[in-house]
């Protein structure tokens, strides 16, 4: 059996010897958006901060696996994860003002990441201006300060980082939760280029169970930092079988009636 | 009481700091009964034994006109922190209203209010205070109102920008949807969210009133010998500083140890002041 | 007809300095029970009407009457009654009550200043303290009735916000809205900040207020999704205007405005049944007040031809009881859509400096 492109295995975050999260298995391929799927409370982020190896940042406490492409991240130095972070695994979160430092302009902020990753200036801008079109911005936006983009075209550029950086493994933290409906159909278009086209894996983590439901191949719902159930999106949503799936489903408020 | 015990553990900074204020109202309220010189804390003057050395008839050694500095100490806990008390009452009840309207209401009253806390505010504190202390007769009463006159707007500026932002909260735009009237939202919402930075100010502030209290004494704009003032006492004895040392520093310290005790109640207070913070009950 | 209008907003304009946020919006709220669903995305103006409607932000064009009284005009206790008849919901529920005030104080509060808690009771400045025993017990009284009312244990009037989760903060306010006993209610955002357990309670909720206390609403929202259900009429807001507006039923199932076509085809559904094919606009949500000649919706919308460019379309009838403010109308209604061509590179320029 192949190995997936990310592997979390009995992962397990921790605050001062409360468990928030607790994760046994969840794989994610190249070509295939997951979906973490819950309440809030329900430990979808924290396990988001652990995979990218930041809950310890947090003040949390991490046992267990997580494995991009065989090789063990937990555990990791530093050093190491930082190399591996933003350019083997990107993370869009559910703010895109906050990830943007607003006295640096955009394109300095996307230039500079790039360069850190190894790449010259000449190659950082080029891969910068493809990766805009790729996100279907005019890359002359890269001049602009954060506080002149909206919402939804700072995602888009956040997105487009992670496309220079060729990373291979996209996590979203309910990168479209505060964007407006037009606009968050955009942004999930695009998730869908990524993983169609460049093959990206895709960990997807929303409270909107009607957003995973239309976006991902795969789910997992979490309650109160354990997983009740997971399997294929279509599956889980028409043959649920934990109660609590059951409850969120009916909970859903449907336009199609 | 064990309740009350396991408050104090859990909050050490109040701990501290009301222990010593305590101790220091409670020297306050019982000095003439306490000290061993009363006299000395008065008009006595024994120019035999001047300037002596800490010993054990005389804690604190004795000044230069032969007054037992212990006592005077002791007896200095009833003159510069009540002046303090006194002053930043004043200047909290003055400021904090003013800041408040001013922050609540915007516009006009905005401007009116705080043009006249400016003007007061350009002027260098000590030096207004000054100008009101040389108008006024040269005692302890006068030397409060000029300092307060001088402190108020201070916390006039520092209310009214908690205000204008409590003003704005969804709350407070809550309470005037709901047709709650505005002297009711101003009391009962507006002043509670706004006298946080109050509360720790004031308690820094204890410092500074009784030093600039012992700046206008050694004026001789306030408190005038024999009374036993804490910055009166530093400001004699400094030309003795390097000689007989206790003069200036028994004093200080009392200064030192009030102003701490006092910041210390100050921070503790408002992290207790915040609902949000989990008490252990 | 006229007798049962309760709001009737005409051509309200709410403008903030040189933005104007609500320019020309009406619609007709009608008496209880009765829901109308005021739907737009960000810079549409939709709290802005709201507020407009509680007199929070004062209008600078337009009417409203309630109970066919001008409402603009309203001051002192006149205003106070109109506070007691017309109330709101805010979309933030953590901050829409004050963190250092427990739920029964807060609650009690409304109460006395509006002198709804009994004989007795007088607007006491410390609150239980001042009032007699009598009095306290009948506030106490009424504010557990609003909180069991509210679908809440009425233990928790003696807790602080903080203890609460957001949807039982929610539902404070909520009861705190019903303690006047209002006919009208704005509900803005309601449950956006809720999770969708929460959510589903909240909307129960309203839906039995409804019922009980023949509550008229205006529910703002710019999620579709829980209209159905919950209000009659809609009203579609783009750029401060009226996209279009009717029932609820028909305009979803029929859509006579390409931004209806485009905001119902963008939300998710759960039922692979049900889904739609996206039409996805081109660039952002504008910002209120950057209005374009002609419709404002022309430079994202699918469907533009030349006369959208430079006139703005009028908001007329296009079918009874349905109003719609696009010059390609009657053929939207009629079925026609957009192609189905991937968007184009984006020209929106973002926001201006």
């Amino acid at each position: 059996m192949s190995q997936a492109k990310l592997e979390v295995r009995d992962l397990r975050v921790s605050f001062a010897g409360h468990p928030v999260a607790s994760v046994p298995e969840l794989n994610v391929d190249g070509g295939e958006i997951v979906g973490l799927a819950g309440e809030s409370g329900s430990g979808k982020s924290m396990t988001i901060l652990a995979v990218l190896g930041l809950a310890g940042t947090a003040g949390a406490a991490v046992t267990g696996s997580v494995r991009l492409d065989g090789q063990e991240l937990i555990g990791l130095s530093a050093a190491r994860l930082r190399a591996i972070r933003g350019r083997r695994i990107a993370a869009i979160f559910q703010s895109p003002a906050l990830a943007f430092n607003p006295v640096f302009r955009v394109g300095a902020i996307v230039s500079r990441t790039l360069r850190q990753h190894g790449l010259s200036g000449a190659e950082a801008t080029a891969r910068a201006d493809a990766a805009m079109r790729s996100v279907l911005l005019p890359p002359e936006l890269l001049d602009r300060y954060p506080a002149q983009l909206s919402g939804g075209q700072l995602q888009r550029v956040a997105i487009a980082l992670a496309l220079a950086l060729r990373a291979e493994v996209l996590l979203a933290d309910e990168p479209t939760s505060a964007l407006d409906v037009t606009v968050q159909a955009e942004v999930l278009e695009l998730l869908r280029e990524l993983r169609d086209s460049r093959g990206m894996a895709v960990l997807f983590v929303s409270h909107d169970l009607a957003v995973i439901a239309e976006l991902c191949d795969r789910v997992a719902i979490m309650r109160a930092g354990q997983v009740v159930e997971q399997g294929p999106t279509g599956q889980v949503i028409a043959a649920p079988r934990h109660d609590y799936t059951r409850e969120l489903l009916a909970a859903v408020p449907r336009l199609g009636e | 009481m064990s309740r009350f015990g396991r408050f104090l553990r859990a909050n050490p900074l109040i701990a501290t700091g009301g222990v010593i204020a305590l101790l220091i109202v409670l020297i306050a309220v019982f000095a003439p009964l306490v000290v061993p010189y009363p006299a000395d804390a008065g008009a006595a003057t024994h120019p035999e034994i001047a300037l002596q050395a800490p010993s054990a008839q005389h804690l604190f050694g004795t000044d230069q006109v032969g007054r037992d500095v212990f006592s005077r100490v002791l007896a200095g806990a009833r003159v510069s922190p009540v002046v303090a008390l006194f002053v930043l009452l004043i200047s909290c009840v003055v400021g904090i209203s003013l800041g408040v309207l001013a922050g609540y209401f915007g516009g006009v009253t905005d401007e009116i209010i705080m043009r006249i806390t400016d003007i007061f505010l350009a002027f260098p504190p000590l030096l207004l205070a000054l100008a009101f202390a040389t108008v006024l007769p040269a005692n302890l009463t006068s030397l409060t109102i000029a300092i307060a006159i001088s402190w108020w707007p201070w916390y006039t500026r520092l209310v009214r920008g908690q205000a204008a932002s409590v003003a704005g909260r969804p709350y407070v735009e809550a309470c005037r949807a709901l047709g709650i009237p505005s002297w009711r939202i101003l009391l009962r919402h507006v002043l509670p969210n706004s006298v946080t930075p109050v509360i720790v100010q004031v308690s820094l502030d204890v410092g500074g009133v009784i030093l600039t209290a012992s700046a206008l004494s050694f004026l001789g704009l306030g408190a005038q010998d024999p009374t036993p003032d804490w910055g009166l006492m530093v400001a004699e004895g400094q030309n003795y500083f390097t000689t007989q040392w206790w003069l200036v520093t028994f004093p200080g310290l009392a200064i030192l140890i009030t102003a701490l005790a006092f910041n210390l109640l100050g921070d503790g207070l408002r992290d207790v002041l915040d609902p949000r913070r989990v008490l252990v009950r | 007809m006229a007798d049962d209008i309760l709001l009737d907003v005409r051509d309200l304009r709410v403008s903030f300095g040189p933005v104007r946020a609500v320019d020309g919006v009406s619609l007709a709220i009608s008496r209880g029970p009765f829901g109308i669903a005021l739907v737009g995305e960000s810079g549409s103006g939709k709290t802005t009407v709201g507020r407009a409607i509680l007199r929070l932000v004062p209008a600078s064009g337009g009417t409203i009457a309630f109970d066919g009284q001008d409402v603009l005009g309203l001051r002192g206790p006149r205003l106070r009654a109109y506070r007691r008849a017309v109330q709101i919901v805010f979309q933030d529920a953590d901050n829409s009550l004050d963190p250092r005030m427990r739920i029964g104080t807060t609650l009690g509060e409304v109460l006395i200043a509006h002198g709804l808690a009994g004989r007795g009771a007088l607007g006491g400045l410390a609150g239980r303290g001042a009032l007699g025993g009598r009095a306290t017990a009948r506030v106490a009284a009424q504010v557990a009735a609003l909180l069991s009312e509210a679908a809440l244990d009425p233990a928790l009037a003696s807790r602080y916000p903080h203890q609460l989760s957001g949807g039982q903060r929610q539902r404070v306010a909520i009861a705190r809205a019903l303690a006047v006993s209002p006919r009208l209610l704005v509900l803005d955002e309601p449950t956006s900040a809720l999770d969708v357990t929460a959510q589903a309670r909240i909307l129960a909720l309203v839906r039995r207020l409804r019922d009980e206390r023949q509550l008229a609403y205006l529910l703002i929202t710019h999620n579709l999704a829980i209209i159905p259900g919950l209000c009659e009429q809609m009203v579609v807001l783009y750029l401060g205007r009226v996209a279009e507006s009717g029932p609820t039923g028909e305009l979803l199932a029929r859509p006579a405005h390409p931004y209806t076509l485009a905001l119902r085809s963008a939300v998710p559904e759960i039922d692979a049944a049900a889904r739609r094919s996206r039409i996805i606009l081109p660039g952002d949500t504008p910002q209120a007040g950057s209005t374009p000649p002609g419709c404002p919706f022309h430079p994202r919308c699918p469907l533009a031809i030349d006369v959208c460019r430079t006139t703005v379309p009028p908001l007329q009838a296009v079918a009874p009881g349905r109003q719609a403010a696009c010059h390609r109308a009657g053929e939207v209604l009629s079925g026609l859509r957009p192609p189905g061509a991937p968007a184009q590179l984006a020209e929106d320029p973002g926001r201006p400096r």
